[in-house]
């Protein structure tokens, strides 16, 4: 068998794997839409039957009055967007000062950045709750958002290796310019790293959007709720619950992650360099 | 040129400040929102956490020294060591199946197919939909009388399918293939990965004859085996702490068959207000994650290959 063919028969059954695979990634994408435009008494039936009879758009307007999705919405998005802002500026500083500047105690503290990441949130967990009851932050936001500000070791790494692949010639021009570090930084290496910044920046929403943790321990008052704590709280308070109605939440609540993954898409692998060069 | 670099740019710098000082203090500057991030919210917690765990303490009145106590209720309650139980189990089954799986998948989204894109996309969808939100989904997914899986598994093979959230015998395996739906993240860092291996890499081999076994034990796998060793140890990590998706699924049961080790820290803390109990447990999960860490890369040194220095 000749070497074109070979590799077009490779294709083929990697085609024949990944397409019955679709299904099974879809299966509660289509569950969850037919149960959202459904009747309470359709989704309890057997046998299951996916498709809406009759269809029923009233579920939304009833579900987002049910829990106060617009305010939980309008809570999660606010956390969302300051942290993404925050921690994207502080993970490009220190990937930028690891990838491109000498200091002393450098490498010392790069292991200190990555070996952070062995950390259960856990240990911090609890001090950080003493601390932010004493400062007053407990039914803020700022629990939420403040500690993100460091960078995060895996979006510092994530910037750090991307700044390393642009060539020092480039940099250097700008140096016998006179332009400082900080000018560098801002106006060369932040605008050419945009496949960084949006690829952290979606994954940070996203991390941020689906944060239930620390919500759970640092938001008390039910008026300060994110989506995700308000539909965990939801289903812990309503045993036997209006399930039609969490589904067209559920729909509502996983749309902006899902919008802001469509636009950046494209820069979400080229974004995240892992070669060690 | 040199000597010209120095004489250009120390006419911008302060008189009597080396380059390399100023080099120095702006990379200082540039980390300082890590440095103070980490000192007040990772460094000085976890020192706190540490003496806490020595402690009795309930967030009202001030912390009492108590020695060792936690550690030996602790080591006597049947609960801590379910949880580490559950959770142990849990890592050792669902680490390997979602490495081996996120590569498998990852080389097949790799190939050059057409509308490849799209495929990727709806692969990658379950990673970008909230766990609170998929978490409530797979609820009803594996719903004993109405859920599509033993609809599936009752059309498909005529079984009658367990009810799986509710049974002590599968609730595990409810949660393991819940979580090895969502493969996004690590099969993401594999594909980056793979698409950095030079294809003249391949075309060398498969001049040397080699078949696609070979090519991928010889060529693939050194050649991507740091971020295996990466993807290895955050699947680790990431499994000895799960939360939010057991919390949504099962909040731990049915009689702690779900139980992981973090739920019981959380209760510990927030609910039962044991906040000097919990700490300590928080703080021996850090230790066996800091063997286990230890443990991968010390080994990884027979079979990671690294091109250049991280």
């Amino acid at each position: 068998m000749g070497r074109r063919n070979r590799e077009r028969l490779y294709k083929a059954i990697a085609l024949l794997l990944l397409l019955p695979g679709i299904l099974w990634v879809l299966m509660p994408t289509v569950w969850m839409f037919s149960a959202a435009f459904s009747r309470l008494e359709q989704i309890m039936r057997w046998p299951p039957d996916l498709w809406p009879d009759p269809w029923v758009f009233s579920n939304f307007y009833e579900g987002f009055a049910f829990l106060p999705f617009g305010r939980y919405f309008a809570n999660s998005t606010q956390i969302a967007v300051i942290r993404v802002m925050g921690q994207v500026l502080a993970a490009s500083m220190a990937g930028y000062a690891f990838a491109r500047m000498q200091a002393p105690g450098k490498n010392l503290l790069f292991i200190l950045v990555l070996s952070t990441l062995m950390l259960p949130y856990t240990v911090t967990m609890i001090p950080q709750y003493i601390i932010f009851q004493r400062l007053g932050w407990i039914d803020t936001y700022l629990p939420l958002i403040i500690p993100h500000f460091d960078g995060g070791a895996f979006f510092i790494f994530l910037f750090r290796q991307f700044f390393r692949s642009i060539p020092d010639e480039l940099a250097e021009a700008a140096r016998l310019d006179g332009c400082s570090y900080f000018g560098i930084y801002w106006r060369m290496m932040l605008p050419l790293s945009l496949p960084v910044i949006a690829a952290s920046s979606i994954l940070i929403f996203q991390n941020s959007w689906q944060e239930l943790l620390q919500p759970l321990i640092f938001l008390h008052d039910n008026s300060k709720y994110t989506i995700p704590l308000g539909l965990a709280r939801f289903r812990s308070s309503y045993g036997s619950s209006p399930w039609h109605l969490i589904m067209a939440v559920s729909i509502g609540a996983a749309l902006p992650p899902v919008v802001l993954f469509f636009i950046g898409q494209r820069f979400l692998l080229s974004g995240i360099v892992v070669s060690d060069k | 040129m040199s000597g010209m670099a120095a004489v250009r740019a120390g006419g911008a710098a302060r008189p009597g400040l080396s380059l390399r000082w100023r080099e120095a203090i702006n990379f200082y500057l540039f980390l300082l929102p890590w440095i103070l991030g980490f000192l007040a919210f990772t460094a000085i917690p976890i020192v706190a956490s540490l003496i806490l765990g020595f402690t009795k303490y309930n967030a009202i009145s001030a912390p009492d020294f108590v020695g060792l106590r936690n550690f030996k209720f602790l080591y006597a309650d049947q609960i801590f060591w379910k949880s580490l139980r559950v959770t142990l189990t849990y890592t050792v089954v669902f680490v390997p199946l979602q490495l081996v799986s996120s590569l498998f998948l990852a080389m097949l989204l790799n190939l050059r197919v057409p509308s490849m894109r799209t495929i990727r996309t709806i692969y990658y969808l379950p990673s970008i939909l909230p766990t609170v939100v998929t978490g409530l989904v797979w609820i009803w997914l594996f719903n004993a009388d109405f859920g599509l899986i033993n609809f599936f598994l009752y059309k498909a093979f005529e079984i009658r399918g367990p009810n799986w959230l509710g049974s002590e015998r599968w609730v595990m395996s409810a949660v393991i293939i819940s979580g090895l739906w969502a493969l996004g993240g690590g099969v993401i860092i594999f594909l980056a990965a793979l698409q950095n291996v030079p294809g003249e890499f391949y075309e060398a081999a498969e001049l040397d004859g080699a078949n696609i076994l070979h090519r991928f034990w010889h060529v693939t796998v050194p050649m991507i085996s740091p971020v295996i060793l990466y993807n290895l140890m955050i699947a680790m990590i990431l499994s000895l702490q799960v939360f939010t998706r057991i919390y949504v699924l099962t909040q731990g049961g049915p009689n702690y068959a779900s139980y992981f080790y973090n739920l019981y820290v959380y209760d510990n803390a927030f609910s039962y207000l044991k906040l000097g109990l919990a700490s300590a447990q928080a703080w021996i999960l850090f230790v066996l994650i800091l063997l286990l860490t230890v443990l991968a890369l010390r080994t990884s040194g027979r079979w990671v290959h690294y091109s250049g220095g991280v």
